[in-house]
């Protein structure tokens, strides 16, 4: 960097600090919260423990009786892993006819499928429990995987889709000359230049299946194959004792997973090598 | 580059198979309850003859599970032929889970749950439990209570009270005295004034509750001499406007006296970081007595509790209610097994042993003997457990759920929201009166 | 030249045969969506068209036809919780969007302090709506929190905030402008799909820092403008998780989303059919309010290989 733009860059680092702590305070209190007992925990004097629990993350791991976090963990794992795979794999098949295809009825099924992100899920959960119930899926991962492999969440495919249209034609059109079909087309020259979105994708898949409590509930039956916010939410309850610090301590936890994802993953969709996307 | 992305491909495809067949393919959980004929057969389970499999649903955290699991067992221990399948979860959507099972016909065999869940799942949804199970330790008027059209559906498990909670460290610091039982709201309100006064203005009496934590139920009986049913019975709202607006004025004074805490704080005072009991903003807070424990333990200071006042010349209040019940589904395969299991919940005293206080204090006063008898018994078990002892000899009415109404706003919405109105000076307290009077009549629907 | 000239002709010259042969590859294509959409979605949409058109309990199920669309507009709390969704999107969409952008072009370039600074940006939106942070968040604006103390030092008289009818909702917007992580990742997506070499030009042409992002960045990322604005938009209309944990909808209904209200009717209330009914009126609001973004963005959105070429 340039000497004259050292206090520039010290103005934007001073900014950018600033505004991180206000960000993250709220994360900071729940991470000093789960060292402190619960009788100081909403005391409004200190944000520092008095003295620092690590037994409340022990506490914490094995609140559930017969189970640990690591089952619920591994639960959860499964199930968001697989709906990422079933995400980038369907959303990016199905983006690419929208993108780059012309054929009858394109517009109805545009609107049709930004439609169903326009209902609440709060009205579908019974019909679709209904369903599934009937197809004897209930208490299975099955209603929480297969969906995402169907590309269900518009959010996704519409997310692909404005990408790939930002891709030159002149690439896909340069694979036909050579003779790719479609799909080769898709493979070879789309899915390399979608990176940085097939990225995104996977970061927002993982972290909506990993925080989806209610689906999670409704379809899931017995404990042992319990996710991680269904675990978290056995902590409150309406009338007992709430154990706050092991509570904090295995939110925390919890937010490891999709941090760890977003934090290997985020390399590819910031600026790297200077290239406009022709190989 | 093609051979990589089938791999992968293959590789999504495989792990789905994997799951799929490792959780999907059995329904061992859905014993006759799913709506396909083929699936949830016991089989599995290994003994000479087939044994009958209950799914039993309840919500909680960690103590109550623990119990329950043990009292589980001890169950399963003498009735040989019966398996009970646990299905347990925290709170928040168990009530909408248990709706999406009677849709898609998936209901537990049993499940907790309170009268006011009940009342919305409808009497057809719940199997009739008359005859079934001993219910003679029970107070009758409180089981008549728990159930829904007029069967017994819905048998208590345990018992509360609601009760003032007070910090006991904070009114020795003020020089103020706790309020002895028996007492009257405007005893209540006269200690209400003495906190404030006595603090210069920077504690309040207690919360405001006619924004938040209704009490109209227990200061009819005390303070206007209303009889049951009050304010509702099964199918109507029995209350008169000048009842309400006897209880509004009550808050409405305090306000104005600097007694009680404005309406901002009031209805953000909630059971953990704003409690302003637990903040020490306010003296007096009205809870639960099941819920003392978690306010107990989130303050050093040393909190005590004391019943709601009571009336003056007759000493009537309101019984205690039920912390939970226990249904049973109405299409269960196995209803008999499921009565059976009720039955030992509520008077075994083996199941009673592990149980203790994990559902609010036990129904039956012998129970609660056996319990206080307990040498290990914790400081806030025994403090809830006497404070029901003095509510259950209490003469009073009984609360019962509200009646199903056309209006959006359930009856607790209802009576916060005109209070809010009132609070924040939107109205007079007479019009909020007449307002409340006027949506709680008219919500009543004609079913 | 040459070769661009070959480039259009080869464009230019699409074999009429293709064209069904590119349907039906295409429909190949859609197949993962149709499945899922005839049988995941489809059904559940049709069967709450039904409901709205019903009055709905557990047990029984009466027709009376367009009854729920006529009371709604008679039902003040239903008038409320559109006036409240109505504010929150107008206040929260743009607001997130703005930081997102903002701090995602501080962020998008390579480097340690960077990849620090954009996890802890991305930091709020991954606690999302855990019951740590309702709690957490009513902690902060609660009558001791940290938020009065700050309002303390220039002054300012500290309330409950979430209590006040007045500015609870204010303290929703502010919840979820704090986790506009989420819209900034998909900028930095997008950032990246910028070519290097615009800037470089444009540089040596002597455009400052300003002209470049207004002229360059812009229009090359109003794809992904379009996209978080429609998604953001489509979705702040069903906030719930925020209204449902933290506030219930209080004070006063000052807080009642149109979700919220329809999630308390469907399972507090058992009116299934009335919530599925007003549930397809909030659809017609949020389509409507799309199509005027598609339509008005013709303007405004540049899709880089849909340019006219030789520009």
């Amino acid at each position: 960097m340039s000497e004259r733009r050292a206090p520039l860059a010290a103005f934007k680092h001073l900014l950018l600090t600033a505004l991180s702590l206000a960000m993250i305070y709220p994360v900071i209190w729940l991470f000093l919260g789960s060292f402190k007992a619960n009788n100081e925990i909403f005391a409004i004097t200190n944000l520092w423990p008095s003295q620092i629990l690590w037994h409340n993350y022990a506490d914490g791991w094995t609140a559930v009786p017969g189970y640990s976090f690591a089952d619920f963990f591994m639960n959860s794992l499964t199930v968001s892993f697989l709906a990422v795979a079933g995400s980038i794999i369907s959303c990016t098949v199905v983006a690419f006819p929208f993108a780059r295809m012309h054929f009858p009825l394109k517009g109805l099924w545009f609107s049709l499928l930004l439609g169903t992100l326009m209902l609440p899920a709060q009205v579908l959960l019974i019909p679709r429990y209904v369903m599934f119930s009937d197809l004897g899926w209930v208490n299975s991962f099955l209603p929480l995987i297969v969906p995402s492999f169907l590309a269900t969440n518009a959010f996704f495919v519409y997310l692909m889709i404005q990408f790939m249209r930002g891709i030159p034609r002149e690439l896909d059109e340069a694979a036909i000359v050579d003779g790719c079909g479609p799909f080769r087309t898709l493979l070879l020259i789309l899915v390399p230049n979608c990176k940085p979105v097939i990225y995104t994708v996977a970061i927002f898949s993982f972290l909506w299946s990993w925080d989806d409590y209610f689906e999670q509930l409704l379809y899931l039956n017995e404990v042992r194959k319990f996710t991680v916010p269904l675990a978290l939410q056995m902590f409150v309850d309406n009338a007992a004792q709430i154990r706050w610090g092991a509570l904090f301590a295995m939110s925390i936890l919890s937010i490891v997973p999709p941090m760890l994802v977003f934090f290997f993953a985020q390399k590819h969709f910031v600026e790297g090598v200077a290239t406009s996307g022709i190989k | 580059m093609k051979s990589k992305a089938l791999a992968l491909i293959l590789l999504a495809a495989a792990m789905l198979m994997l799951a799929a067949c490792q959780n999907g393919g059995n329904n061992t959980q859905t014993s006759g309850a799913s709506g396909t004929p083929s699936n949830g057969n016991a089989s599995e389970s290994g003994s000479a003859g087939k044994d009958v499999e209950l799914r039993f649903a309840w919500w909680g955290s960690e103590d109550r599970h623990t119990a329950t699991l043990e009292a589980i067992k001890i169950f399963e221990d003498k009735n040989p032929g019966i398996r009970i399948l646990p299905e347990y979860s925290g709170f928040d959507g168990y009530e909408t889970k248990l709706q999406a099972q009677i849709a898609g016909n998936s209901v537990p065999d049993i499940f907790q749950s309170t009268s006011t869940i009940n009342s919305r799942l409808g009497a057809d949804n719940l199997l009739t439990l008359d005859g079934k199970v001993d219910t003679s330790g029970l107070d009758d008027a409180i089981l008549a209570a728990q159930s829904i059209g007029g069967k017994t559906n819905g048998i208590y498990i345990g018992l509360y009270t609601e009760a003032y909670a007070y910090n006991k460290t904070l009114l020795d610091e003020l020089g103020v005295a706790p309020p002895t039982s028996p007492y009257t709201w405007d005893d209540l309100a006269a200690k209400f004034k003495e906190v404030a006064d006595k603090s210069g203005g920077k504690v309040y009496g207690a919360v405001d509750s006619s924004v938040a934590f209704d009490e109209f139920t227990y200061f009819g009986p005390a303070a206007l001499d209303a009889r049951d049913p009050f304010p509702n019975s099964i199918d109507a709202y029995t209350f008169t406007e000048d009842q309400i607006k006897a209880y509004y004025q009550y808050w409405a004074d305090l306000r104005q006296a600097g007694a009680v805490a404005p309406p901002d704080l009031s209805a953000t005072s909630d059971d953990s970081a704003n409690s302003l009991l637990v903040t020490r903003r306010a003296a007096f807070v009205p809870i639960a007595s099941s819920s003392f424990s978690r306010f107990q333990s989130q303050t050093k200071d040393q909190l005590e509790m004391i019943i709601m006042p009571q009336n003056g010349d007759n000493g009537r209040s309101v019984k205690p209610g039920a912390s939970q019940i226990l249904s049973v589904g109405a299409k269960t395969k196995h209803a008999d097994a499921a009565a059976k299991f009720i039955d030992f919940f509520i008077n075994d005293p083996d199941a009673a042993a592990v149980l203790k206080t994990t559902r609010g204090v036990l129904p039956t006063q012998a129970q609660r003997d056996a319990m206080l008898a307990d040498p290990n018994l914790a400081d806030e078990d025994k403090k809830n457990i006497a404070i029901l002892g003095e509510a259950a000899k209490l003469e009073g009415n009984v609360t019962l759920p509200p009646p199903a109404g056309e209006q959006v706003l359930g009856w607790k919405g209802m009576i916060e929201k005109v209070g809010q109105e009132i609070a924040f000076d939107k109205i007079s307290v007479e019009e909020g009166a007449k307002k409340l009077k006027e949506q709680a009549y008219a919500s009543v629907s004609a079913q | 030249m040459i070769a661009f000239m070959q480039q259009i002709a080869i464009i230019k010259k699409k074999p009429t045969g293709n064209r069904s042969r590119q349907t039906v590859a295409a429909y190949l294509f859609l197949l993962p969506w149709l499945v899922g959409f005839f049988g995941y979605t489809c059904w559940p949409f049709i069967h709450s068209f039904y409901l709205s058109l019903t009055q709905s309990t557990l047990s029984e199920t009466v027709f009376i036809g367009l009854d729920n669309y006529v009371n709604m507009f008679s039902d003040g709390r239903f008038l409320k919780s559109l006036e409240v969704t109505t504010k929150y999107v107008f206040l929260s969409v743009p607001l997130k969007l703005a930081m997102a952008l903002f701090v995602a072009m501080l962020l998008y370039r390579s480097s340690f302090s960077m990849t620090v600074y954009r996890t802890l940006f991305y930091l709020p939106s991954l606690i999302g709506g855990s019951i740590a942070v309702a709690v957490m968040w009513r902690q902060i604006f609660g009558i001791d929190g940290l938020w009065n103390s700050l309002l303390a030092l220039f002054g300012i008289p500290g309330k409950a905030w979430l209590g006040q009818p007045d500015y609870a909702l204010y303290l929703l917007v502010l919840l979820v402008v704090w986790q506009f992580g989420s819209s900034m990742v998909i900028f930095l997506a997008g950032l990246k799909n910028v070519p290097a070499d615009m800037y470089e030009a444009a540089m040596i042409d002597g455009a400052g820092a300003v002209k470049r992002f207004l002229r360059i960045t812009l229009p090359l990322i109003s794809p992904i403008i379009l996209f978080n604005l429609i998604l953001q938009t489509i979705g702040s209309f069903q906030v719930f998780t925020q209204g449902y944990v933290i506030t219930k909808g209080g004070p006063m209904d000052e807080t009642l989303f149109a979700v919220l209200y329809i999630y308390e009717l469907a399972f507090k209330q058992q009116k299934m059919g009335y919530a599925s009914a007003i549930s397809w009126m909030l659809l017609v609001v949020i389509a409507v309010v799309t199509a005027v973004l598609f339509f008005t963005s013709k303007r405004w959105v540049y899709y880089e290989n849909e340019i006219q070429r030789g520009r």
